[in-house]
This record gives structure tokens, sequence and C-alpha cells, in this order.
């Protein structure tokens, strides 16, 4: 795939049915219901968890507490097993086949506002907004597009040898340094690669224009084989077949019931009524397939045969040249030089309420958007940095504690409150890695703007983040401290917060079958749930509610509301490497630290981190 | 430290190596803001030719804003024989321009948001719109037109994916420059 680390976010279009966190409420509001270890419960006995954890999890406001300190050690062992188990029902696989077409980086995500949910390049709809030509970059009328084709039919040819594109240069090129002819050049004219030097008069027999201009015209007059004469002649006698069709259907009063017939299978005969007009539709409704074969006469192969013979094979064309052209001509001097395919300029619509999400501005040279509704401004993005410079991404350590430092950044102006939650074993693979956050619960601040930066320096920290919890290291805000503690943020910035992640890679073999699976490759999910409380417009409210005499009371009145959102991000952390000698395998429950790292006490994963189950409620 | 020294900074907020090499520095704009790392070299002395008589101060290499020239890159103004005149044209490159290590560009026009990975050669008159993407190690043919939202790979490049609507704010520069 891409180069390491990568961070992915899963769509949950790849799910059988969507969250219902946004098929309720315009909004995911969630409702003051505290959760009960029952509610936690429930899952575990369920089948289809992955999805039903989630529902669930949108559905309720599990008020963490931050003041009490969110790691509660005092768990029984039997809990912790429950956890476990939990861990391996209801995570996120992404070695899961099914993972592999939900999987996206946020760049490619846009936001539907409406249904308050990622939209990936497969939930969204494409509408062409304009077609143009890539090199000319003339836009094609759509109409233009529909009669002459997809092919830009101005002056733009590509290379059929090298696909660089083609120039038109006078034949007696050389001519051209001296002599004050050059002034005017005169044809003939050919055509020119200047990637890879072939030109038309390579061809046999060579193609020269006799203008600079108007090339296609010229093209077509001149290389019009047997090719198009064939598609012509398949084009004249399907349209035919269609025109008749379409005149049978409808102007005939019997068009529906003979294409009903044709369904049921009565129009083939055997009918009782009207005999006569029975027999008229079978005859119409057949379509005449053209059916005759792609014929290969033994003289031509022979023919070719000794061509290739004498020629010798580096005058035959690769299989991508030959599939790149109608004729499908086996030897290069055969080739025709190819007009440039057009592009488009496309809208995109979201699948589930058909709200346009991107509309770019239709003139072809802009690359301005009249509307572009993307993910990246709507939801956190993650980024990883290694703590340590040492750490080479495509050769971890096996047993090596790897610290990465995992940067979550708010775009949102609301300042949000972030859980992460990973398991502590990467799932779907024999040879897990074990993943620790140092601080799985945090604050990012709102992403204000630079100058709310500079004058909230002076202020206490706290005060930004008036109404949410305050986290649990208020005190700490711009802690630097080289060594990585325990439920401490790392660094935290304006808009951005970033935490350690701790990372033990097992020992992988390096056989076959790990290689097929590719077992080496780690890749780590981590649940990212969002808490903040939006401002939400009374009058936006009633633009889709309809209660028109409200609005004059509420005129301008803010509401805030809790909003809660999570998905599923993947990081590509990098490959495992081969073992090293000195770094061992430890228990399981104290990950090894290297000389360099400073010992950190209780190595105990706090409970908080693995699962959203272990918070504590106020 | 020694970091901080490598590097002249200009009154425009332009970072400049003393290891680089400009040629003609009169016929080269920079914007500001923009970073020439070490033995880069841009040869501003390859300018049109000016006709006797004439005083046009000629530009022959234009640089937008929070444009990148990484190690080792070269910059020349494309050249060709237009009615027996052989001449150089002059050269225009956008804001947020990344040229990677290595690359050698002659195109007549780079736009805005432009990443131009390692060890790339972009061809004579070549003309690459905003928001590209051009991959480690790809040569642009001669008078190419790259179009916008491309991502451009192969020998000769070809436009192998089109890139999302975030692609200004993928190739953002600005943060680029704060780390020099």
């Amino acid at each position: 795939m891409s180069s390491f680390p990568y961070i992915h976010i899963s769509c949950p279009c790849h799910e059988d049915r969507p969250q219902t966190l946004t098929l309720d409420s315009a909004r995911p509001i969630t409702p003051l219901k505290s959760p009960s270890k029952h509610d936690f419960n429930f899952p575990l006995t369920d089948p289809h968890t992955p999805t039903k954890r989630r529902t669930l999890l949108g559905g309720f406001t599990p008020s963490v507490s931050f003041d009490s300190g969110n790691i509660n050690l005092d768990l029984d062992e039997e809990e912790e097993e429950l956890t476990d188990e939990d861990d391996d029902n209801n995570n996120f696989d992404p070695r899961d086949p099914r993972s592999a077409f939900s999987l996206f980086p946020i760049e490619n995500l846009l936001y539907c506002e409406d249904c308050h949910q990622i939209r990936c390049p497969r939930c969204v709809q494409d509408e062409i907004v304009c077609w143009y030509c890539p090199s000319c970059l003339f836009e094609v009328p759509s109409s233009t597009v529909k009669s002459d084709g997809n092919r830009c039919t101005r002056n733009c040819y590509l290379c059929p040898v090298c696909t660089a594109l083609l120039a038109v240069i006078p034949v007696n090129h050389s001519s051209g340094h001296s002599g004050t002819h050059s002034d005017h050049p005169t044809g003939p004219f050919n055509l020119f690669c200047s990637h890879c030097h072939w030109t038309t008069s390579d061809l046999t027999p060579p193609i020269q224009l006799e203008k600079p201009t108007s090339i296609s015209a010229q093209l077509s007059k001149l290389t019009h084989s047997s090719q198009d004469s064939e598609f012509i002649r398949l084009k004249q006698h399907y349209a035919q077949q269609l025109g008749n069709a379409q005149e049978d259907f409808t102007n005939s009063p019997a068009a529906l019931t003979r294409l009903m017939g044709l369904y049921t299978g009565l129009g083939s005969g055997s009918g009782g009524h009207g005999g006569s007009r029975k027999g008229r539709g079978v005859k119409k409704l057949e379509m005449k397939e053209v059916d005759r074969p792609r014929e290969v006469g033994e003289e031509q192969e022979l023919e070719i045969i000794e061509r290739m013979a004498v020629e010798g094979l580096e005058s035959t064309t690769t299989s991508k040249q030959r599939l790149a052209q109608p004729h499908e001509p086996r030897f290069l001097s055969d080739l025709t030089p190819t007009a440039v395919l057009l592009r488009t300029k496309r809208s995109k619509r979201c699948r589930a309420c058909r709200h346009i999400l991107v509309k770019p501005e239709s003139k072809v040279q802009t690359t301005r958007f009249r509307i572009r509704l993307v993910a990246l401004n709507s939801i956190p993005s993650l980024t990883i940095k290694r703590l340590d410079s040492t750490i080479n991404w495509n050769n971890l350590i096996p047993h090596k504690t790897h610290r990465f430092l995992l940067t979550v950044t708010n775009p949102l102006f609301d300042p949000i409150s972030v859980s992460l939650l990973t398991p502590r074993r990467t799932p779907g693979t024999a040879f897990a890695s074990r993943v620790t956050i140092l601080c799985p619960e945090f604050e990012v601040g709102a992403s204000t703007d630079v100058w709310d930066d500079a004058l909230m320096s002076t202020k206490p920290a706290a005060s930004s983040t008036s109404g949410v919890a305050t986290p649990p290291v208020a005190g700490s805000f711009t802690s630097f401290s080289k060594d990585p503690k325990m439920s401490t943020v790392y660094e935290q910035k304006r808009n951005y917060t970033s935490v350690v992640i701790e990372v033990v890679p097992p020992e992988i073999p390096d056989t076959r079958e790990t290689r097929i699976r590719d077992e080496r490759l780690l890749e780590i999910p981590i649940y990212v749930r969002v808490e903040f409380e939006a401002e939400v417009d009374r009058d936006d409210e009633e633009g889709g509610g309809g209660k028109p005499s409200h609005s004059g009371a509420s005129g301008g009145a803010v509401q805030r509301e809790r909003v809660e959102y999570s998905y599923w991000y993947v990081i590509g952390v990098g490959r495992v490497g081969d073992p090293v000698e000195g770094v061992v395998a430890s228990e399981p429950n104290t990950p090894v630290r290297t000389p360099v790292g400073t010992p950190v006490k209780a190595p105990r994963t706090p409970a908080a981190m693995r699962t959203p189950l272990r918070q504590v409620r106020s | 430290m020694s970091q901080k020294s490598e590097y002249i900074q200009t009154e425009t907020g332009n970072k400049v190596s003393r290891k680089s090499l400009i040629i003609g520095s009169q016929n080269i704009i920079l914007g500001g803001k923009t970073i020439i790392q070490a033995d880069c070299c841009i040869r501003g002395d390859l300018r049109r030719l000016v006709p006797q008589g004439q005083n046009a101060a000629a530009v022959a290499i234009a640089v937008g804003r929070y444009c990148f020239l990484s190690k080792s890159c070269l910059l020349r103004p494309p050249s060709k024989t237009y009615r027996g005149q052989f001449s150089y044209y002059p050269m225009k490159l956008g804001d947020h321009v990344f040229v990677g290590e290595g690359s050698v560009v002659e195109a007549a026009v780079i736009g805005s948001y432009v990443n131009i990975g390692k060890n790339c050669v972009i061809g004579k008159f070549s003309i690459i719109k905003d928001c590209v993407r051009i991959e480690d190690g790809t040569v642009i043919a001669p008078n190419s037109v790259i179009p916008s939202f491309s991502s451009v790979e192969g020998h000769p490049g070809i436009v192998v994916e089109e890139l999302p609507e975030t692609a200004a704010e993928m190739l953002e520069l600005k943060e680029l420059y704060k780390s020099i």
C-alpha cells in the first residue's frame, strides 16, 4: 500500500445498516441516559456485536468523569477477562477482507451535513458537470460528446508508442535552422513525439498532413481503415434495429402486451389470441445480432508470421499499445495516433439524502468549488510521528517498545473531548502486537483563529473549554515532559493534542504462510469517539421542521447541543522486522523498556484505555 | 544552530541556502517565503533574447510564495528555435510548489499547489496546472499539459489518479516553511 505511516478511516457504509446515531434525528443528540452495567454486557451475547456495539455507543452518553481520574485500576480479574473477550468480539479488524473496501485516508472522504456522516467515494454519486480535453483544456459540449465520442476532436493526439503528446512539425524539419523560408513553415507536416521521437512518417504508408491545423479531419481521411467501416456498419445495423423497436413500442397499441409477452414467454407463440398480430410481434422484437465472428484468414495470419520473421519481434506492438487502438495492430508501423480521451469535472451527491457534497465551478480551468463538504473540515484528523527517530517504519523490532506520538487535530470551532479506544492486542492475526495508549481521554481545543491562540496563552487554558469537563491534566497543559507519563497528554496546543502510543510488536517468523498473509504488516485499529457541544441555530432547524410561527419568538436564539460521533481509524504503523538479539520477550503484561527510555512506574495497562466499559461514571 | 546559519533570509522571508547556485539573480523573482536548499541551481541567466534596441526587463524565472526547492534540483527556463531564432522563454511557478531532490524543471508554467517528487524531469514547455502531484521519478514529456487534480506517474508521465477535493490542503507548504 502506501508508505508508512498511513492513517485510514473506515467509512461506516461497509456495514450492513447505517449507524443509528444518524437515523432518528438530524443531529445525533445523545440522550441523558447514563449507561448501566447491563447495557454494556448486552452486546457480548450478540453475534453481530461489532455493529450493535457501535450503534449502542452512539446512543448513550457514558458521562465520563474526568476530574475523578480516568483510570480505574481496582478492577477484579473477572471483569478483565470479560473485556478481553469483549475486545475480540467487537473490534474492527483491518485485516478483514471487507475492511479493505471501506478504508480511506481522510483527504478522500466527504461529509454530509444532513446525514451527519462521512461519505467515502463508494457512497457518493457523481454527476458530470462538464467534459474537457485534458490537453488543450477546452470544454466539449455534451452534445458533441454524444455525437463525436469521448475523445478530443481538436488537435490533441497522443503517441501510440509511448502515450506522450504529439507535436505538429514540418517534415523537412532540419531546414528550419537555416534559410528564410522557415518564417512560414510549409507542409507537409507530420506528428512528432518529443518523448520517444516517433513520427507519423514512421508508418507504412507514412502519414503526412497538408496543414498544421484541423488534424482530426485530416487524420480521419487518411486512416480510414477497414475497422472503421466495420464499426460504421455495425452501428448502422443496430441503430436501425433500435429504430424499428422504438417505433414498434411507441406507436403500436399492442406494444405493452407484446413486451409483457416477451418476459413471460408468451410472445414466442402458443398464445390463443390474434394470430397475425402475434406473428408480427415476434419478428420485430427479436433483435437481429450481427452474428459474424471475427474472421481470421489463414492467408493473413501467415502473412503476419512471415512479416514477423523478416522484421523481428522489435517491430511488433506490446499488448498495451495494441489494446489501446481499435484495430489492434500487430506491428509498430500499423499504429495510428490516438486522440486524447476527454476528462470530466463532476459534482458529488450523498447517496442517502441526495444532497450535493461537492460542486466544482463549471469553468474548466478553475480549481474552486461552489460547494465542498469534506471530512477534513468536520471530523478530527489523526497523525502519527516517531517519538524516537531511530525507529525504522519498515523494520520494527520485535519485543521492543516503540513509542509514537499520536496527534488529534480538531477542525471544528468547538472544543472536543476525545476518547481513543484500541484493542490491547491487534486483532485479526495470530501474531498480535500489544498496543497501549498512555492517555486515552483528553480534550482538543477549538480550531480558532491563530490570533486567539496568542491571546489565549495569557489566560488559563481551562477557560477555553468552559462547559466541558476539565481534563485531568489541566495543570500540565503544555507539558513537554521527555518521559511520557501514564494518563498525561504529551503536548497540547491550540487545536491539537498529542498522546503517546506504545506498540510492542511480536516476533513473526518469516515463513511462506506469514508472507502470504502479510503478517508483518502492523496495522492498529483505533476507535475514536468525539464529543462536543455544538451551537445549534434554531432557524436552521426550522428550515426542515416547518414551524414558521416559532421563528419569531426564538429568532437568533442559540442552543447548545451535545453531539457525539465515532469512527474506526486504522493506523498503518509499519512492518515488523527480524528479531534483534538482546531484545527478548517478557511477560505479557509488562512491556519491555528499552534502556534508552526511563522506566515508567506501573506499566500495567490502565483499564480505561482498553474499552469504553471501564469508564467511571460521575 | 548550524542549520540556521545555512540560509540567508531575504526581506520577504525567502530562505536561500548559501550552498545553492543562483545565476542571473536579477532575472529571478521570488514571491516570498520560498526556501531554496543547498546545491539547487536556478538559471536566471538563460533569459529571453531581447532584440537590439529594446530594453525590456526580462524575467527569466518567477517563483511564487511558499515554494520549496529541495536539494540539488535545477530550474532552467525552456528553450526552442522559433523562426530561426534560438531563445529561452520565461518560466513561472505558482505558490506552494514543491520540487523534490534532484529534479530538473524546464516547464513553461507550473500552477499552485504542485508537488514534484524526487528525480523527476519536467520537460520543456510543459504546463502543469494547479493541484497536481508528480510522483518520484516521473518524466514529463516536452509540451505536455497536466490538468488540475491529477497524480502523474511514469515514463512518460501519464495521469494515474484523480486527486480529491482536498488536494490544495494536502499540498500546502506553509507548515513546511515554518519547520525550516
